[in-house]
């Protein structure tokens, strides 16, 4: 309120000058910002955090080695991103409870919540136990964490790959284009390891958040990617 | 006194017969296509598969299109029972057990009637699927009920290769470099995980048993043997190996069973 009423205040020719930044930054974002229409001012959001780009599928090309990704870790509490590039990287952090998200498989796109029961998972026997539900809904309407003993009873081993619309993963991926797809309307509700609840929407695995991409040598992976973790304790995960 | 205990017992069996008469004339109306009758013991129709032997299916072939190979291809309907494809305007009938989609059709389901996700959905099909990590051998416990899911293309690819939905009937090598030496020849192979085999790094895989909940609520376990004609061991699958044609072995015991018996 404030700051609109010193725009009343101002001369006629700074509001002409006001009139034209609006106009310009209204026009921006719809043209070339959706980033922005995912700030929502209580959700993290994380745009274009390159994954391993040094790895490649297939055949080595300029600037990229053929052999398979090195997984990273992510830290909902201060955004930290830590790789993991060899033995000593795994035995510092993987069974540690310093991480909630690992980005792992072809793309770093088959993600991990952190969790020491499942033998796959990057914390297999270490010291954090975790668990994730798959929900059919936009990010901005999930309100609420489901009950823990649907989070008992999830079955999820880690948000990756969708075989099929039923399946739990958070895009669809063409073997002939080799173009992942991001699934719209589905959220992730998570239990994280200490006993917090969070939601996290997985938006997109190529350079700037395109809403679709038809060239595969698009600059990937660079995750974007929200996320909201409930402080209190409580299932509240209303955002907006 | 004797004549009306004889009569009473008449009478009871005649209730009995026109009760089954009943219940058939009904199943009937339901489900014009199964005029057979359902198996209530464990004697079976002479074109079924008997309980309690293992069958062994070879280089079931299903159609593929490597350069398109994200294009849907038809379901696959495979009756455990008979031992045979189905053709897909059996959808809703339970003359299927099994039905091969997705991707180079290598996800699994059951068959059932009340899934809206399911070739069966709305048909009397009463089965489901799930997975463990035991060998066939090994696994002798039927799961609880709850543990069999219900929508197509549940089982396929593996957690401990790559693209992994969960436990999988298979592993996907996309690199080549998790069973094989990274060659051009070991990358994207998929190694069904019926018997064990050893990875690249040395390790053993753990076995996976599919099991399968008919959709005549009869219980199959299956081990999956290979996705490449006639080609039984990892060493030589290739990339370029004709495939999709599974091969696999399975058994089926009663409903009711708690045990997986092979006599």
């Amino acid at each position: 309120m404030k700051k609109h009423l010193s725009i009343f205040k101002l001369k006629p020719l700074s509001m002409l000058c006001f009139t034209f930044l609006i106009l310009i930054s209204s026009c921006k974002k719809e043209e070339s910002d959706p980033n922005e229409q995912l700030q929502d001012g209580n959700s993290t959001v994380i745009t274009d955090l390159a994954g391993d780009t040094q790895a490649a599928m297939g055949s080595a090309t300029p600037g990229k080695e053929a052999r398979p990704f090195y997984i990273f870790l992510f830290r909902l509490k201060d955004q930290k991103q830590i790789w993991i590039r060899n033995a000593t990287d795994s035995a510092q952090w993987l069974k540690g409870k310093d991480w909630d998200l690992a980005f792992t498989g072809p793309y770093n796109s088959e993600v991990y919540v952190n969790d020491k029961k499942y033998r796959y998972n990057p914390g297999f026997e270490g010291n954090a136990e975790s668990a994730v539900v798959m929900l059919e809904q936009q990010y901005d309407l999930v309100d609420q964490a489901p009950s823990d003993q649907v989070f008992d009873a999830s079955t999820i081993t880690k948000i990756g790959w969708a075989s099929s619309a039923s399946a739990n993963g958070w895009f669809f991926y063409s073997l002939s284009t080799h173009i992942m797809q991001a699934i719209p309307n589905r959220t992730y509700a998570i239990r994280l390891p200490d006993g917090k609840y969070a939601k996290l929407q997985l938006i997109n695995a190529y350079k700037g958040n395109p809403p679709s991409v038809t060239d595969l040598n698009w600059p990937a992976p660079y995750f974007t990617f929200k996320y909201y973790v409930q402080q209190n304790g409580s299932k509240n995960l209303k955002t907006k | 006194m004797n004549i009306s205990k004889t009569a009473t017992r008449v009478f009871k069996q005649l209730s009995v017969g026109l009760m089954l008469i009943t219940f058939f004339a009904s199943c009937k109306k339901d489900k014009p296509v199964a005029t057979e009758k359902e198996p209530v013991t464990s004697t079976r129709s002479l074109d079924m598969v008997p309980y309690y032997k293992v069958q062994r299916v070879e280089n079931l072939q299903v159609e593929t299109d490597d350069s398109n190979p994200t294009a849907p291809k038809p379901e696959v309907l495979f009756s455990l029972d008979y031992k045979k494809m189905q053709p897909a305007t059996y959808g809703k009938t339970s003359f299927w057990d099994i039905s091969f989609s997705g991707l180079y059709n290598s996800f699994i389901g059951g068959n059932n009637g009340s899934n809206s996700d399911n070739a069966g959905y709305t048909g009397p099909g009463a089965g489901g699927i799930t997975i463990l990590a035991k060998s066939f051998e090994d696994l002798t416990d039927i799961p609880v009920a709850s543990a069999f899911k219900t929508a197509r293309a549940l089982i396929g690819t593996d957690d401990m290769g790559e693209f992994g939905v969960g436990i999988g009937w298979y592993l996907y090598d996309f690199n080549g470099s998790i069973v094989g030496d990274g060659s051009y020849d070991k990358k994207h192979v998929a190694y069904a995980l019926g018997n064990a085999f050893t990875l690249a790094n040395g390790q053993k895989t753990q076995p996976r048993t599919i099991i399968v909940r008919t959709a005549k609520g009869d219980f199959a376990k299956i081990k999956m043997i290979s996705c490449y004609k006639d080609v039984f061991t990892t060493d030589k699958m290739m990339r370029n190996t004709p495939h999709m044609f599974f091969t696999f072995e399975y058994v089926i015991v009663p409903a009711g069973s708690t045990k997986f018996e092979i006599k």
